[in-house]
């Protein structure tokens, strides 16, 4: 039980508070998620060593912030059973078990000497007409004891926020582990595509992995809406939902509008420019398509550059195979500032310089196509070359959460519990009546939780309804 | 933000008014504390409610203008949260009579308002996509709005708690003791404040915790702002914790209000030094 009395006592709560506080506040000045050489950097080699060693450039999951809040829910759990029981005892198993003299030692207390002489059910009454639930009692010396209780729910309010705290943390770690079936991920999709939970569109770790849900994502279209300032107005995805070969929902996933099916929430998160498009004609009227890939797609902010390593093909009637290199694009810098929607291909004065690839010769003797635009096609060995825009491809988070209801569930708890244990004041009144000849005496004390005004108010009122009585 | 208009001339002028106004507030609380003179005290609640009314006014023509509520940059959170502490303290004026403690609430009231001045931009007609929720913008600011208004009366109360019982009686702080409420009053008001407050802070929380996964997938991402939030609830949770357990009163427990309220200053402007996801709100 020594553990149990550690983490039940109050000292032990404020010093945990002030430590979950204290170390928050801290882990905000540090940047996280940095390699060693930043911290030395900026912070030295003993500090950053120290910000290394202690894992505070992943705070919220280090050792040190663990423990803590650990420490903390341990205390959380001690004083919730603990507050359980109190309220139990109190409301429940209250007993009328005091003597005039505790009444003596109450600070606010008064002696109250109505007009003439009260009965015992006098008082009952008039302390029930004032809200208080009252248990009577005669004492040894004919005095009547009468102990009075209103707003006893309250402690049950406290015990509920205690609870609900603990409730909270325990969704938050069912949503977190894989053990209940949540996940969060990234979906990557290219407009025209159809993504599902592979790896090729989602992150999975472990070489036996399962898909995670068993649907797929189409992207019909991706755009940008922006005002006439160019600034962003909203991201939009037009997705379906796709079971086999039947579509069974249509979406346009926007920020604060994600796609919720089958348990699993898609979430508007980023956008990438995959790469560019060229179409190419063929001497038959054939028409195929260039993808060329965008090398520089890590942030949705990032200019399409041309991957160099990579060589789209296309093939001829008679066999032949053609690689073609992209090197240069040219799309308006004031592209993207335009208003209106930005994904309608192509973009005005979009053009980029391709080469045909002959791998038997070096690379800079291979022949050049030339500059291709979309305004007029261009001639190289039979072939028409037309810029056909850039290819966007949206980036949703995707997340099963099963944990969520029991946050939502503990967090109402918590506002309940609050507005119960904070604004529903405990009040207790003990009275003790003697008869004096022909006069009645009532001595009052008065206590309610953390505010003595309300106490006085208590006892005044009452006095008021002793006088009024009679 | 940006992409900001020019602020309107007539919203600069109610902005100057109200300022104008909570300091002509503040003259009048401090000389309801020299003088005890009832006159002074009916002239510096004029003034505060004209001010407010002004603010009101600023805050009104900028809804209209925008087609929404003033809730979405660092420049309408200053002047909504001055607002929000004025309408705490009005109330609590109204309720307890007590008009004395004007006197510590309005400086607060005018010095954020020259925060609101210096902050002051026009109308961003376009919201960044996070932020184009109402329902979630306004309940989450709108909780906010109520708790640092009565974290900023606490405040208030707290410092002049530690002023007077830090004198001993004697000086400036016998002088402030002889004109306000008692000690034990002003503690008790200051335990009421806050659990007023507290509420609606764990509002913030929660309201903010389903607003982020509405729009980011995830309702807690250890922000900044977020990370603060939940320091300043610590703060005040130790508090009334300790009060209600411990019968924590006096002295220990108007420096817990004030760093609590120094919590509320980093969340609502330190954080905007940091990196995170709530930095449009600067």
């Amino acid at each position: 039980m020594g553990a149990w009395n550690w983490f039940a006592a109050i000292r032990v709560a404020i010093v945990l508070f002030i430590l979950w506080a204290a170390l928050s506040a801290l882990t905000t000045l540090i940047p996280q998620g940095q390699e060693q050489a930043y911290y030395v950097q900026k912070y030295g080699r003993t500090i950053g060593g120290a910000i290394m060693g202690l894992g505070f450039h992943h705070a919220y999951t280090s050792f040190p912030y663990v423990a803590v809040v650990a420490l903390f829910l341990t205390s959380l759990f001690v004083c919730s059973v603990r507050r359980t029981k109190r309220a139990w005892r109190s409301t429940v198993k209250a007993k009328l078990d005091f003597q005039p003299g505790t009444i003596e030692k109450m600070r606010n207390r008064r002696v109250i000497v109505p007009g003439g002489r009260m009965t015992s059910q006098d008082v009952a009454s008039q302390l029930r007409r004032l809200g208080f639930a009252v248990k009577a009692a005669g004492d040894s010396e004919g005095r009547q004891l009468f102990l009075a209780r209103r707003g006893t729910i309250a402690p049950w309010g406290m015990a509920a926020v205690h609870f609900s705290l603990l409730i909270i943390f325990v969704g938050a770690f069912i949503g977190r582990t894989p053990w209940f079936g949540g996940f969060s991920s990234s979906l990557i999709i290219r407009e025209g595509e159809t993504a599902y939970d592979q790896p090729a569109h989602m992150a999975h770790s472990g070489a036996d992995w399962k898909p995670r849900f068993d649907f797929g994502i189409r992207l019909v279209d991706f755009w940008i809406d922006r005002d006439q300032n160019g600034a962003i107005k909203d991201y939009t995805s037009r997705v379906e939902v796709v079971e086999g070969d039947k579509v069974v929902e249509n979406k346009d996933i926007e920020v604060n509008k994600p796609l919720f099916y089958k348990g699993v929430k898609f979430y508007q998160s980023s956008y990438l420019t995959e790469g560019a498009k060229v179409e190419v004609t063929t001497p038959e009227g054939e028409t195929q398509e260039l993808l060329f890939p965008n090398s520089n797609n890590n942030s949705p902010d990032a200019p399409y550059v041309p991957d160099m390593m990579s060589w789209p093909q296309i093939a001829l009637k008679d066999g032949t195979e053609m690689r073609f290199f992209a090197h240069g694009c040219v799309v308006n810098s004031e592209m993207d500032l335009l208003p209106g929607r930005r994904g309608e291909s192509p973009p005005p004065g979009m053009k980029m310089r391709l080469y045909l690839v002959e791998q038997k010769k070096d690379a800079t003797q291979w022949p050049q196509i030339g500059w291709v635009s979309a305004d007029q096609p261009t001639d190289f060995q039979g072939l028409k070359f037309r810029v056909a825009g850039l290819v966007d491809a949206t980036v949703l988070s995707v997340r099963r959460d099963p944990g969520m209801p029991v946050v939502w569930f503990g967090c109402a708890l918590a506002v309940l519990g609050l507005l119960v244990g904070l604004y529903v004041r405990e009040t207790t009144m003990m009275v003790c009546l003697s008869q004096k000849g022909n006069r009645s005496e009532l001595l009052a004390g008065a206590s309610a939780k953390g505010d003595s005004q309300a106490a006085e108010k208590h006892l005044n009122k009452l006095e008021r309804a002793i006088a009024g009585g009679k | 933000m940006e992409n900001a208009e020019p602020i309107f001339q007539a919203e600069l002028i109610l902005l100057v008014a109200f300022g104008l106004l909570y300091a002509a507030a503040t003259v009048a609380y401090i000389a309801l504390l020299v003088s005890r003179s009832k006159a002074a005290g009916t002239v510096a609640t004029v003034f505060l409610l004209l001010g407010l009314t002004a603010q009101t006014a600023a805050l009104a023509f900028r809804a209209v203008e925008a087609g929404r509520l003033p809730f979405s940059s660092g420049y309408e959170m200053a002047s909504c949260t001055v607002w929000g502490v004025g309408l705490v303290y009005a109330v609590s004026e109204f309720r307890t009579r007590q008009k004395q403690l004007g006197a510590f609430v309005l400086p607060v009231m005018f010095a954020f308002s020259l925060l609101v001045w210096h902050w002051k931009e026009g109308i961003h007609r376009v919201l960044m996509p996070a932020l184009q929720n109402p329902f979630w913008l306004y309940v989450h600011v709108g909780t906010a709005i109520l708790a640092y208004g009565g974290f900023g009366v606490a405040f208030a109360l707290a410092v002049s708690y530690l002023v007077i019982s830090g004198g001993e009686g004697k000086g400036s702080a016998g002088f402030l003791a002889s004109r306000l409420p008692s000690l034990e009053w002003m503690d008790d008001y200051m335990y009421k404040v806050v659990a007023f407050a507290f509420v609606f802070q764990t509002l913030v929380v929660i309201t903010g915790a389903i607003w982020a996964e509405t729009a980011w997938g995830s309702p807690w991402s250890w922000d900044p702002k977020e990370v603060w939030s939940l320091i300043t609830w610590l703060i005040y949770a130790l508090y009334l914790h300790a009060r209600l357990t411990r019968d924590w009163k006096g002295r220990r427990a108007a420096w817990l209000n004030v760093i609590g309220f120094a919590a509320v200053i980093f969340t609502f402007v330190g954080v905007n030094l940091l990196p995170g996801l709530h930095s449009y709100a600067k």
